[in-house]
């Protein structure tokens, strides 16, 4: 046995024990979670993956199930999640039973039956946002939920974001005053396509670039933007206008790489959206402007730029700032006063894990404290709703209305 | 909008390139269908910068941050535990010339933390990465040491890519990380292997050039960018001095992963240790001598990888 053999039998016998007497570890205890889940993942492309890796962080989760019908995809995963049983899709996954909850990780237009099966099954769902291409699946996934008395989480992940929350309690205590104008953008030079090594395959891969099945940018990115000013604002748009353009992936598509919305709230300002996939530049963010501040909100990242006539509150001469050409902002850290009173306020800047791992831990909250939904399945339904009728204004140029009623 | 394009003539090349890891990637992707190459080189795109989000030691969110703050072991997924696996392996093979525990060198003048005697390893010290295999847990031995992957990092990411064009079944591709570990799939459309020149950082030989088909080389010197001089830029893990051994090595492997630590690993030692693979190419360029030192480039395959020097 060589010496590297000795230590690993040592440590294979040994370490299991005093891995389980360690102190948590930060994730652990920022979950609170007190019960193990049994999870599954449905759907393992980029978006399942990535779900599989900050998975690991949480102590008391095990994923136990992998689905995929697309068998390079659900190895990839499986190199991931050695331990975890695969299955070819969501039905045999569930069939196979034992689970507490499932992570639905599929293109958009396959949600719903998957969601109202996992439901029927008895388990949990967290289901990636947007929920569905159509109103009609939304409405259903939210139905669905409403009967059942599983918790079924929708993937808009603003509302588990703590640095999001932190700026909406600034934005709610009249910090920002009357609001003027919000904006929100995302961009990336990419081609929005998957690879795909034959006809069915591209079929069944490049969904998003497919004019009856996709969203297009306003529904699969605008939709988890809007979300933010739902939030916030508590209104849902009551109209929305749009255009688009193909300005530099010509390779056939016809759906649109380039957009610009406006979305009409009632009595909240009104929300321009620009997206783009030709252009990388300022990423993903979204602005609030008020006659007292304006907040700045980049997912990892938040500020608050405060107007010169603005009231100054104490707690701001010890803020951190940082300069962006001529505005200063101020850095919005979640727990802020407890790193201040360690003299660690500049390692607060800045999400300490993705905003992804906020969605699941609030997810796993749920299933095993009861704790809160943070974005309930009929909250998603609306916010995915508007993502369509966006969708609809970009496709059709023109001004869509949206009833209320309309939005479930 | 899935044409097949199997008889028609090859199409320009697509390059393109992103940052991570402190460098740029760059991928040149060559075959017949543009939207399939730039959709595949994306796709490899997405992985890279995952991976550098994952293992960046600077990301407040990233598997090696959580390693290195926690005071015990922290559970990794399983792609996570194999790569901290082999770079523990890689550090025993190495004699630990290539160590990514970064502190490990404060360890050995006694900031350790509790651990068992029969933990130590024949040398005297103990390893640095606790690895335990069942629970899937990673645990730093030494209070002061901490992980940064730099030195392995890319070539993995490289690895990673190269392994996702070959299952987009892209034919010629090459892609490198800030020039300093290549890695290539196939020739270059006009049938020429693809090639890469090692200047000789002292200019008094000629540069050696190396040809690739389906291999990677890395190189490590001790001098590194001179637009940007550090005061150390090549770590000795084993002393936490500045290296001394080779003013440039190289390796040429199949694997970027082995590549890129063993050229750190060779530069660092100076020479070609005895536990180094058969299926490894070195090459040194010593501090003093006659020439490049090139070790086992004929135990490869020579459709695989073929050296020319011309000393003058």
């Amino acid at each position: 046995m060589t010496d590297m053999q000795r230590r690993q039998f040592i440590l294979d016998t040994a370490g299991f024990a005093a891995a389980t007497a360690i102190i948590p570890s930060l994730a652990h205890a920022a979950s609170g979670l007190r019960a193990p889940a049994r999870v599954g993942i449905i759907g393992c492309g980029r978006q399942g993956r990535a779900i599989i890796a900050e998975l690991s962080s949480f102590d008391m989760v095990t994923l136990v199930a992998l689905a995929d019908p697309e068998s390079r995809r659900l190895e990839a995963a499986r190199r991931r999640a050695p331990d975890a049983a695969t299955h070819a899709d969501h039905r045999a996954l569930l069939d196979a039973g034992g689970l507490d909850a499932v992570f639905v990780a599929t293109p958009t237009h396959t949600h719903l039956p998957i969601v109202r099966d996992a439901i029927e099954a008895g388990v949990h769902v967290y289901c990636e946002a947007p929920l569905a291409h159509t109103a009609e699946d939304a409405l259903a996934i939210a139905g669905a939920a409403r009967a059942s008395d599983r918790v079924v989480q929708a993937g808009f992940l603003a509302r588990a974001n703590p640095v999001y929350d932190l700026a909406r309690t600034f934005f709610r205590s009249d910090a920002v005053r009357t609001l003027v104008a919000m904006q929100a953008a995302r961009s990336r030079k990419t081609s929005w396509r998957t690879p795909a090594n034959s006809p069915e395959q591209d079929r069944a891969l490049n969904w998003r670039l497919n004019p009856e099945l996709t969203t297009g940018l306003a529904g699969e990115w605008g939709s988890h933007q809007f979300d933010v000013f739902h939030w916030y604002t508590g209104q849902y748009p009551t109209a929305v206008s749009g255009t688009g353009a193909i300005r530099l992936h010509a390779d056939g598509r016809t759906v649109d790489d380039t957009i610009s919305c406006m979305l009409t709230f009632p009595s909240a300002a009104a929300l321009t959206y620009n997206a783009t996939l030709a252009n990388s530049y300022e990423s993903t963010h979204e602005l609030l402007r008020g006659t007292n501040a304006a907040i700045k909100l980049a997912w990892s990242h938040g500020w608050m730029f405060k107007e010169a006539d603005a009231p100054t509150q104490g707690w701001e001469v010890y803020a951190n700032r940082q300069q962006f050409h001529n505005d200063e902002g101020i850095t919005l850290i979640a727990g802020a006063t407890q790193l201040a009173e360690q003299g660690k306020l500049k390692e607060g800047v800045g999400l300490l894990h993705t905003p992804l791992w906020y969605g699941i831990e609030s997810f796993l909250k749920s299933v095993t404290e009861q704790a809160p939904v943070v974005c309930c399945a009929a909250e998603g339904a609306r916010t995915t709703i508007v993502g369509i009728k966006a969708h609809e204004a970009v496709t059709s140029r023109s001004t869509v209305t949206i009833d209320p009623a309309e939005l479930g | 909008m899935f044409a097949d394009l199997s008889q028609s003539a090859p199409c320009a090349p697509v390059r393109l390139v992103a940052r991570a890891m402190g460098t740029h990637f760059e991928l040149i992707l060559a075959g017949r269908d543009e939207a399939h190459l730039r959709a595949s080189g994306e796709a490899a795109i997405d992985e890279i910068e995952t991976l550098h989000n994952r293992y960046s030691a600077f990301a407040r969110d990233s598997v090696v941050t959580r390693i290195n703050a926690e005071n015990g072991a922290v559970r990794v997924d399983a792609e996570a535990f194999e790569l901290l696996a082999r770079a523990e392996a890689l550090r025993s093979e190495t004699s630990g010339a290539f160590d990514v525990t970064v502190g490990r060198a404060m360890g050995t003048l006694g900031h350790r933390r509790t651990l068992d005697a029969e933990l130590a390893t024949d040398d005297g010290g103990a390893a640095p990465l606790l690895l335990n295999h069942t629970a899937r847990t990673v645990c730093l031995a030494c209070r002061d040491a901490s992980i940064d992957l730099g030195a392995i990092a890319k070539g993995f990411a490289i690895d990673v890519a190269i392994g996702m064009l070959r299952e987009f079944d892209i034919p010629s591709a090459l892609v490198h990380a800030g020039g300093s570990t290549i890695a290539a799939i196939g020739v270059q459309p006009t049938g020429v292997p693809w090639t890469v020149t090692i200047p000789d950082p002292h200019e008094r030989f000629a540069p050696l050039r190396v040809t690739l088909t389906d291999a990677a080389c890395s190189v490590s010197t001790t001098r590194g960018d001179p637009a940007r001089p550090q005061p150390v830029h090549l770590l000795d893990p084993r002393t936490g001095g500045a290296a001394g051994g080779a003013p440039l090595a190289a390796a040429v492997a199949a694997s970027a992963t082995e590549t890129d630590a063993w050229a750190t690993a060779l530069c660092v030692l100076g020479t070609r240790p005895a536990s180094a693979p058969a299926s490894l190419a070195s090459i040194l360029r010593p501090e003093r001598g006659d020439g490049w030192h090139v070790d086992h480039a004929s135990t490869l395959d020579l459709a695989t990888i073929s050296t020319q020097a011309t000393n003058p």
